[in-house]
Formats: structure tokens, sequence, C-alpha cells
């Protein structure tokens, strides 16, 4: 094409500027090889997640996402394999006192971590020092914060000295990821370059972390219990669910846990993966306000037996869920079998409403002494399968009478300051929690656990956190479930609680997930479950 | 000058500018209108979906949240004409009432752009000086704005809501009309119209009114009405990213991103929202078009 | 020409300072700071918390926060991530280059077929050529951006198995371009609906009387030089649109960021506004207003160039 002559030079010149660009926009990072993924192959395991892991530094994230990653570099003094039985990883043993208030560890010689520093007493020491530092701004100081003071006879012995009985002490303490000195010399230091590029004595070694796309780890040459056989681990991060997939399908990905239920028929027709299901220690439930009238129990059994949970696990979850009347999931040792889940039951329920005083009003919403019956049902947003739980229930409590909202909100804001929790309205708002090897659930019943000052975001309901009237007595028994060492007396308390839950309804309990993990068929060794985190045998699994 | 009054001028027919733009103009611009194939067919599809939407109560053959669990992810039968979604509920039904949402999301945020646009730019062109520097600088301002910044902020005061989603369109889409209303202002501002009317003592809103707007009609028309399209795909945008109505309020859009999760399963699902919302955009474009081909003095045929 | 330039280029700094001090405004208005989400954990005494929030400077009223940044700034510090702990410098600069390439590699893309359609278009206006063109392009305005990328990812990666359907290529420069296709593709698709139809209306405006009667009177040759006469008086708007479109796919392209899981700036916007990383937000506004002031200059000064009767003083 001729141009005329004036234009020829500016044309031609803007060519070339966009040609430099591209040129030196690829130029100036070469062939990005830094940010783009390793190919996999046999030596490689990909493991593809949705969420980024905030931090690697594990006293400051809580994350699963996180600890995925973090079990294959660090370490604890114990671990539990997938029969919920003790591991001895840091430590090779530890003992109780008669009074239960002295435990002395004993730990592993000649171990240390990939940075070359040693392991030994001092460091445990230093841990306990940082997580109880209130500058350092560890998330979780339970269990340590039973700890008066810590004795080290020798290198490699640990005394803890406790102010009381507290059963799940050894399982709290010793399950902390424990980090080398270097990490706390200052919070500063430890947030911004411990947290990325996390040093831990386990049989992975951190490589680096491309924001966004990918941590890599590759294995430990001097872990204390031998070679790992993979290689090299690449955790990728694909935030778009559906991308996942895809990846999973042309084999980008090779491993995805904690995969929802809807997505288990799509990747059993992949070739070459095998699907694991697991119980978990989640319980997915519905949170109920303690405000206007949800504060009646009537009420909340109402809705227990307008939820109809059954169904939805064969139907939403296609069957890969329990259901879970109380905060126990089928996979607690502390699981009480007697209790189960409510029977779905409309008419009850809109019998159990009308005894507390309830009339249809003009507009056939409910309504008693002149107030209809509203209730804003939340769940953070971007969850397909929560979704879809939502607006079954939300159909349901509909046909009582209720005039039920459904909201969803991003993960950011509906835990902010302007979140449901601190709205004056009736709302239920549905997510999981979760219970552990060894249950301390005084944090959701509690009184001790209701905060005296305004919280974290900066909300301040007291209908959120509203004493229950049965609340001495919830108070007691988990008091006593902690303080109880031995486990068959344990046992018995927790199932008191249980019993208490499951008549009073403070949520209306759902069910517990299984977990969902999709591995390749030739991957040998791969043995998760409810009591670890996902890498926690990583060393084990071979092609 | 425009095209009415040389026409009427060299018919050698006396010109009241104050009556010759609007009237046979108009007719003019309808005549060209119902001559431009296209953009007949775009007005037929429009009104056959306004309609229906409307009608979408009588025309639904089920409840628009009316689950059914054992006929999940369902082809389209005799029972369920275009199949079922992943809660059993019936597509053709949703489709007839998220056109409903769809539709007025679309059309509600663009008389609103709309609004602000004309009087934005009007006030700018007009008046000329300060007044446009200052208005035009803060065009300039939000324009270098990402308007996904704004999105958390309004989603997290009224999330997920129709009203929430309208505003923030509304609050965005008026951008471009401002600026193209305040050029053609302050070229006409110049002209022997404004003048004489000035000559006269007509008022400022008077002459913004009477004189200037009938001028700006065309790309008013034109840019509202394509407006209302990018509306709607921005809508459907939200929805991917996880903002916009909840997927109980069923809109063309959501309906379209709620399956993602099916894509590669049931392919169907996401087929009958996305097609209906394409058929939707490509039928007021056409419309947009012929409007803009009609109502341009310029264009030649 | 040069004083101009200066005087563009000056103005700047009104326009960040009016961008990064309302910007500061509805981030304090944004609810849920950096630290929402602390407020889920269960062992987190309020002691622990506000030593969490003095770390990252968060106690502090809005106004010196915002000095404090402003500071920083002159300094050339943009100041660190909340989220990522990290200078934000860094966190931005991995993600230019990534997007920078595909946007280029898109819009090159766009720009040369627009050109080409959109010419053929106008001298055949009418034709069954023009026909299609005009109806592909609506096609592009129509569709959902998400819907066709994801529809082009379903296709061409997992059915057919041609291209990778995902992320950047590491393999060399062959493997790069084969990752670079679909994401390119499914943002110049949209683009060039658009532009297209732009070149062929003001390739219209122009030549459409002049070049049919000389074509029919005095024959090619001298009808080409009409169509050169108008080509070039119709590349002028042509060429100022894409320069001052480019700039808004920077931070634009979030949806084909991450249906690719393409590591782009998009994508990190809308992450650092998820999880109100404040620092890195400021750092890409600033940045976006930068680059889009740059490309109203370049398109300004490329006008003059291609223009001869525009002159600046």
């Amino acid at each position: 094409m001729n141009l005329a002559r004036r234009t020829r030079w500016p044309a031609a010149s803007l060519i070339v500027v966009i040609a430099l660009l591209a040129w030196g926009g690829i130029g100036s990072t070469g062939i990005p090889a830094s940010a783009s993924t390793p190919h996999a192959s046999t030596s490689t395991l990909t493991i593809g997640t949705t969420e980024e892991p905030d931090t690697l530094n594990p006293l400051t994230t809580q994350l699963v996402t996180a600890f995925s990653v973090i079990a294959g570099v660090m370490e604890g003094m114990i671990g539990y394999n997938s029969s919920d039985h003790i591991i001895y990883r840091l430590a090779t043993g530890y003992n109780v006192s008669k009074n239960g208030l002295v435990y002395t560890w004993h730990l592993r010689h000649g171990v240390s971590f990939q940075d070359g520093e040693p392991f030994n007493a001092k460091v445990v020491y230093d841990n306990w020092k940082a997580i109880m530092n209130s500058k350092f701004g560890a998330y979780s100081q339970q269990g340590w914060d039973h700890i008066t003071k810590i004795k080290m006879p020798d290198k490699y012995t640990v005394v803890m000295y406790t102010k009381q009985k507290y059963a799940p002490f050894a399982y709290y303490v010793g399950s902390t990821y424990l980090s080398p000195p270097k990490a706390f010399q200052s919070p500063k230091y430890d947030q911004q370059t411990f947290g990325r590029a996390p040093v831990g004595t386990g049989p992975y070694t951190f490589v680096k972390w491309v924001s966004g796309q990918y941590i890599e780890l590759k294995r430990n040459p001097h872990y204390w219990g031998g070679l790992a056989h993979i290689p090299t681990i690449i955790y990728k991060i694909v935030p778009n669910d559906n991308t996942l997939m895809v990846l999973l399908k042309t084999h980008n990905v090779q491993m995805t846990p904690y995969l929802d239920a809807l997505h288990y028929s799509q990747v059993k027709a992949m070739p070459g993966l095998r699907l694991v299901t697991k119980p978990s220690f989640s319980w997915y439930h519905i949170d109920l306000k303690n405000i206007g009238f949800l504060r009646d129990t009537k009420v909340r059994l109402a809705l227990a037996y307008a939820t109809p949970i059954k169904e939805i696990i064969a139907r939403i979850l296609h069957g890969l869920a329990s259901p879970d009347p109380t905060d126990f999931p089928p996979a607690s040792p502390y699981l009480d079998p007697h209790i189960s889940i409510y029977p779905y039951n409309l008419a009850k329920a809109a019998k159990l409403l009308k005894s507390d005083g309830f009339k249809k009003g003009p507009n056939g919403t409910l309504e008693k002494g002149g107030k209809p019956f509203t209730i804003e049902y939340w769940i953070p947003s971007g969850e397909q399968q929560e979704s879809e739980v939502q607006q079954v229930v939300s159909a349901s409590w509909q046909k009582l009478g209720i005039n039920v909202t459904d909201h969803q909100q991003d993960i950011n804001s509906i835990w902010g300051p302007n979140g449901y929790q601190f709205n004056r309205k009736m709302t239920g708002g549905a997510y999981s929690w979760f219970n552990s090897n060894d249950p301390d659930d005084s944090f959701y019943w509690n009184s001790k656990d209701i905060p005296k000052t305004p919280t974290s975001s900066g909300g301040d309901a007291v209908e959120y956190y509203f004493k229950y009237p049965w609340q001495a007595k919830i108070d007691r028994l988990t008091n006593q479930g902690v303080a109880t060492i031995n486990p068959a007396q344990r046992k018995k308390i927790y199932w008191k609680v249980q019993q208490l839950l499951h008549q009073q309804e403070p949520v209306v309990f759902m069910y517990s997930q299984k977990n969902i993990y999709a591995t390749p068929s030739n991957m040998k060794g791969f043995a998760p479950s409810a009591y670890n985190d996902l890498l926690w045998n990583v060393q084990d699994w071979r092609f | 000058m425009n095209q009415a009054v040389r026409t009427a001028t060299e018919a050698g027919l006396p010109v009241d500018e104050t009556v010759a733009a609007p009237r046979s103009h108009l007719r003019i611009a309808i005549r060209r209108f119902t001559q431009h194939r296209v953009a007949m067919l775009g007005l037929v599809i429009l009104a056959i979906m306004i309609l229906a939407s409307i009608f979408a109560p009588l025309l639904a053959p089920y409840g628009v949240n009316q689950q059914d669990l054992f006929a999940q992810l369902q082809p389209p039968s005799a029972h369920h004409l275009l199949g079922t979604d992943d809660l059993g509920q019936d597509v053709l039904t949703r489709l007839l009432y998220g056109g409903r949402i769809s539709l007025s999301i679309g059309i509600i945020a663009a008389l609103i752009s709309m609004v602000i646009g004309v009087v934005v730019g009007a006030l700018a062109g007009y008046f000329g000086g300060i007044l446009d520097n200052v208005l035009m600088r803060f065009v300039d301002l939000l324009l270098a704005f990402p308007a996904i910044f704004l999105l958390l902020i309004i989603f997290s005061i009224v999330p997920g809501s129709v009203i929430g989603v309208i505003a923030f369109l509304g609050a965005f889409g008026w951008l471009y009309l401002a600026r193209i209303i305040r050029g053609e202002f302050l070229s006409i501002r110049e002209t022997e119209f404004v003048a004489a009317a000035r000559a006269i003592g007509s008022g400022g809103f008077r002459i913004i009114a009477r004189h200037m707007l009938p001028n700006v009609i065309a790309p008013i028309i034109v840019t509202t009405t394509l407006n209302v399209a990018y509306n709607m795909i921005a809508e459907a945008t939200l929805d991917f990213l996880g903002f916009g109505v909840p997927p109980s309020v069923p809109t063309w859009g959501n309906m379209l991103t709620g399956v993602e999760d099916y894509y590669m399963t049931v392919p169907l699902l996401a087929v009958f929202p996305g097609v209906t919302l394409t058929i939707a955009i490509l039928a007021i474009n056409f419309v947009g078009d012929g409007l803009r081909d009609a109502l341009d003095p310029r264009s030649t045929r | 020409m040069g004083t101009y330039i200066i005087r563009r280029l000056l103005g700047l700094i009104p326009l960040l300072l009016g961008i990064s001090f309302v910007s500061f405004l509805f981030m304090q208005l944004m609810p849920g700071g950096p630290t929402a989400l602390l407020a889920r954990n269960s062992h987190l005494t309020q002691q622990q918390l506000l030593a969490i929030r003095h770390n990252l400077g968060l106690d502090q009223p809005w106004y010196v926060q915002y000095w404090k940044w402003l500071l920083a700034l002159i300094h050339g510090n943009l100041g660190t991530s909340y989220i990522q702990y990290r200078p934000v410098v860094n966190v931005i600069a991995e993600r230019v280059p990534n997007t920078f390439q595909l946007v280029v590699a898109a819009l090159a893309l766009a720009f040369v077929i627009a050109l080409i359609a959109g010419i053929l278009s106008a001298v055949w206006q009418y034709s069954i050529f023009d026909h299609t063109v005009n109806a592909v392009s609506f096609f592009g305005l129509a569709m959902p951006v998400f819907w066709f990328g994801l529809m082009l990812q379903l296709l061409f990666a997992v059915q057919l198995g041609w291209l990778p359907p995902a992320d950047i290529g590491s393999a060399g420069l062959g493997d790069y371009l084969r990752h670079l296709a679909l994401p390119a593709f499914t943002l110049a698709f949209g683009t060039v609906a658009g532009w297209s139809r732009y070149v062929r209306s003001s390739m219209l405006e122009v030549i459409h009387q002049d070049y049919i009667r000389t074509a029919r009177s005095k024959g090619i040759r001298k009808a080409a030089v009409v169509l050169r006469h108008a080509l070039k008086n119709a590349l002028i708007p042509f060429v100022t649109v894409v320069m001052l479109d480019t700039p808004l796919y920077l931070t634009g392209a979030v949806v084909t960021e991450t249906i690719f899981d393409w590591p782009g700036m998009g994508r990190l916007f809308f992450d650092s506004l998820s999880s109100r990383d404040y620092p890195v937000l400021m750092g890409l506004l600033i940045f976006g207003a930068v680059i889009i002031v740059l490309f109203q200059v370049l398109a300004d000064i490329t006008y003059a160039f291609l223009d001869p009767r525009i002159r600046y003083s």
C-alpha cells in the first residue's frame, strides 16, 4: 500500500515503536522463565489450588492452603497419621507428670534446618517466646499460653510447666510447626522475609514463590527421615474453578485437594486421575444471630426441621457429605453416635412456629406480635456449591411463610465491619467451622470467649455474642472437657456437650463435607485424612 | 445549518428555525429507519423480547424458583422445553423472568446515564470557560479511574442488589455522552441561531432546550441505545467477577455465569442464556445503527 | 511542540494528586480493611490484632497515612504490600511485562485486522464482504468477553487440544507464542469489532462521493490516488483512537487474565481490591494514570505528525 510521503515516516515510526515496545516487553524479562510454570513431568508433581496462601509463616496464617505447603517444609514435635495415631517427628517421645501439669519432651538428635542451623531445645524455647510475644502478632497461642516456664536440662530435652490441666495441650503445642531462630529476629523481619521464604526441618525445601502463580519446593537431601521420592513439587495457583478443571483435564495439573462435590463426576471421567474421598473435620452450618425471633429455641428448631439436609446431601453434594447434628463431625473420635440430624418435616416446623405464637400475616409472611419474620441469609460469594445449598434452604424456609432474602458478598466485606454480623437484622450466615483431632470447642460456645471490647473488625454487636439461657451449663461442660485428661471420661463430657447442642440448636447444624482429592492414578503413598495437612507424608509419595 | 432548514430553504419555503427542525426531520428519520432492513429486524426482535418479559408470568410454565431436585440438569424435553438447571428449575421460565431484570437494568441505567450526560455536557458546552474546564477535568479523572474500583465500594454497601448494579452502571455510563454533547454545544453555540435567539432576549435555559438540544437528539438517542447493550454485557461481566444479583433472582447474565462450573459437562445450560443475551445485544446494536443512519443528516445512502 | 508536551506532562501532577487523593478517600470508605479476615480467627486476642494493625500503620488517621504515602512516593517509594509483605514496586513490576505482551499482541493483531477489514469494507461497500465483516463485528461487540474466551478455551484447548489452555509458556519462544494465542485472540476479537467499524465509517466519510465519481470517470489510477488520500485522512483519527484505547486494557483485561490464568496487572488489580491491599492498589492507580496520560500525549503527537494542518504553539 503506497502511503503519501508525508505519512510514511510517522506511520513507519509508529509501527517501529509498537514493535520495539513488544520486543522490549518480551526482551526485558527474557522469555519470562521466572514467571511461568515449569513443565510437568514425572520428576515434578503439580498440585493445583484456587486459593493462594497469604503467607507461609505457620504462626501468622490460618489458611488450610498455606498449611498444605508448610507441612512439606516444616515440622512440629509430633504429627498424626491418617488413623489419628501420633507419629513422632522432631520429638522422639514425651511424658506427662502425674499431676498432668509438667510435660517433658525428648527431642530428636542430629536434625538441622534447611539453612544449616541445628535443631535443639533452644529452638522450642524461642518459638514459645515468639508466640507469646504480643508484638509479634502470632495468630494462635493455644496451648502455649498454658506454659508458665520452660526448662532445658540438656540440648535435647524440653520441660514445660503448665498452670492448669489442659487435655489438648500436647496436640496444640506438639503440632505447631517450629521455625528456626532467625525467623524471630524482629516482627517485621519475620513477616516480610520468613513468610515469603520459609525454612524448616522438613522433607522439602522452599525454592521460590511467584506471586499469583505458583510455589516451588524441591526435596531436602539432608532430611532426617530420608530422601523424598519426587524431586520437585509445584503448588500452582489457579484462581478460576473452571480453569482448574481444564488444567486437570489437560494434565497441566496432576493433583487437586478439596474438590467441590459438584466436580466429582467431572473429574472421575478424566483419564489418568484417581479420586480419594475422606471424612473431614469441617461442620457446615447456618449461624443464627441471637436477635429477635432467633432467640427462641422453638424457632431455631423449626428452622432445623425446615432444612432438607438429607436431600441436599444426596442431590447437591452427590452423597459426598455426612449429616452432622453437632460440631463434632463423624471423623471426630469424640462423636456421640446416638444423636441424629433432625429429619425434614415442614409440618412439624410449622406447628412449632404456631405454638410459639406465629401467625400468617396479610401478605402471607409469618408474623408475631405484628412483627414480620424476615431473615437475611448470607454466604461468601464465588462458591457455586454453597450457592446452590443457599437457594434450596431459602426456598424451603420460605414455604413456612418466612421472608428469606439471599445475599452473597465477597469474603473481605462479609467479615468486615459492615458485614452482616454487625447489623441489627435477623440473619443466618452459612459457612464451615472446623473441629480437630483434640477438640476444644470452647471458642464456639463458652462465654469466656465473648470479646470484652469491640472486635477486631471494628464492629460491636452484642447480639452476635449474646449469652444463651443455658450458658452456665455449656460453660461448665466445655471447661470440664479440656480439663479432663482421661479420654474415656472426656468422651462422656463431650457427649453431654453434643446432646445439649442438639437440644438447643444454637445454629442450624447441617453436614460435614468429605474431603475429595484428585491424584494421578499412578501415584503411590498418598494417604490424606482430616487428621493432618496435605503434605504430611509427602516424602512417601512416588510415581 | 441542519438538513431540514436547508431543504426548506432550497424549496423556497419560509424558515422558522424553532419549528423547522423537529417535525419534518422526525418524519424523514422515521422513514429512513423503516427502510433500514437490519434495524427493523432488530426492532422486531427487541419488541418480542420486551413483550415476552412483560408477559412472563403468563408465558412461563413454572415458577421462577420452583426447584425440583430430582430433575437436575435435564436436557430439553417435553416437560422442560429448554431443560433444567442445577436445581431443577425450568430454564425457559428463568429466561423469561431473567429478561425482565436484564432489560430493566440495561434500560434504566442507560436512562440515568443519559440524564447525567446531557446535563453535564450541556452545562459544560453552553457556559464554556471555567465550568467547562472543571467538568471536563472531572470527566478525565473518572475516565482514568478504573471503574472496578467503585465496584467493590458500592457492592460492599449495597451488596448484590439490582439497585446497586443499576447505580454502578449509571454512574459510569455518562462520560462519553457528556463529551459528545459538550463538543456539539461548543460548536453550535457560535452559530447564528443562538446569536439570534440571544438577540431576541431568550434566556439560557430556553436557548439550550429549544435550539441546541434538538440538534443533539441524534447522538443522545444513539449513544443511549448502544449504552443499553453495553450495560447488559457489563451486568454479565459483573456476575462473572462475583458481584451482581444473587442467583435466586435470574438475569441473563447470572444465568450465564452461574453455570460456569458446568460448562464442560452440560454446555447447553450456558448456550441458552448466552445466545439470548447475544441476540438481544445484536438487536439493540442493529437498532442503534439504524437510528444513527436515520438521524444523522450527514450520512449518505 | 516541545512546550506542549511539557505542559501536558506537567498536567500529570494535579491528575495524579487528584486520583490518589480520591482513591485514598474511597479506600477508607471500603469496609473491611486488610485485617478483616483476622476477625474470624478464633484465637486472636484484641491485643494481638492491634499489634498487627500497628505494624501495618493502619491505626493512624487516614490523612496521616495519605501524607506519609505521598512523601514516600516523591522519594520513589511506593510502599510495601500488606498482603505479600514485599515492595509494591516489585509486585507491580513482575506483572507489567506480562500484561504488556498480552495487550500489545492483542491490539497489534486487532489493529492490522481492523485496518484491512475496515478499508476493504469501505471500498467494497454493501458487498458480501462488507456484510460479512459487519455481521462478525456485531458478534464481537455483542458477546461478553468471558463467554467468548471460555468457549475458545473449551474448543481449542480441551476438545481439540491444539493449544494450551492457560498460563504463560516457558519453554522457548514457540511455546510462549502458543500460550499467548488464545488470550490474545480473545482480547483482540472484541476490539477488532469496534475498530473495523470505526475505520469503515471514517473512510466512508471521505471517500464515498469523490472516489466513486473519480473511479467512474477517470479510471482506476486516479481513483487510487483518491483512495490513498482518503486513507491518510481516515488513519489519523483511527490511530488516535487506538492510542486512547490501549491504556484501558492494561488494568481492564481482568476477565481474560482470569480465564487463561495469565498473571497480569488486571488480575493484580482485582485481587488487591478484593484483599484490600491498599499500597498495591495505589501503586497501580498511579501507574495506570501515568500510562493513560502518556498515551494521550502520544496520540496528540501522532495526530500532529500525520495531520499537516495541526500545529501546536
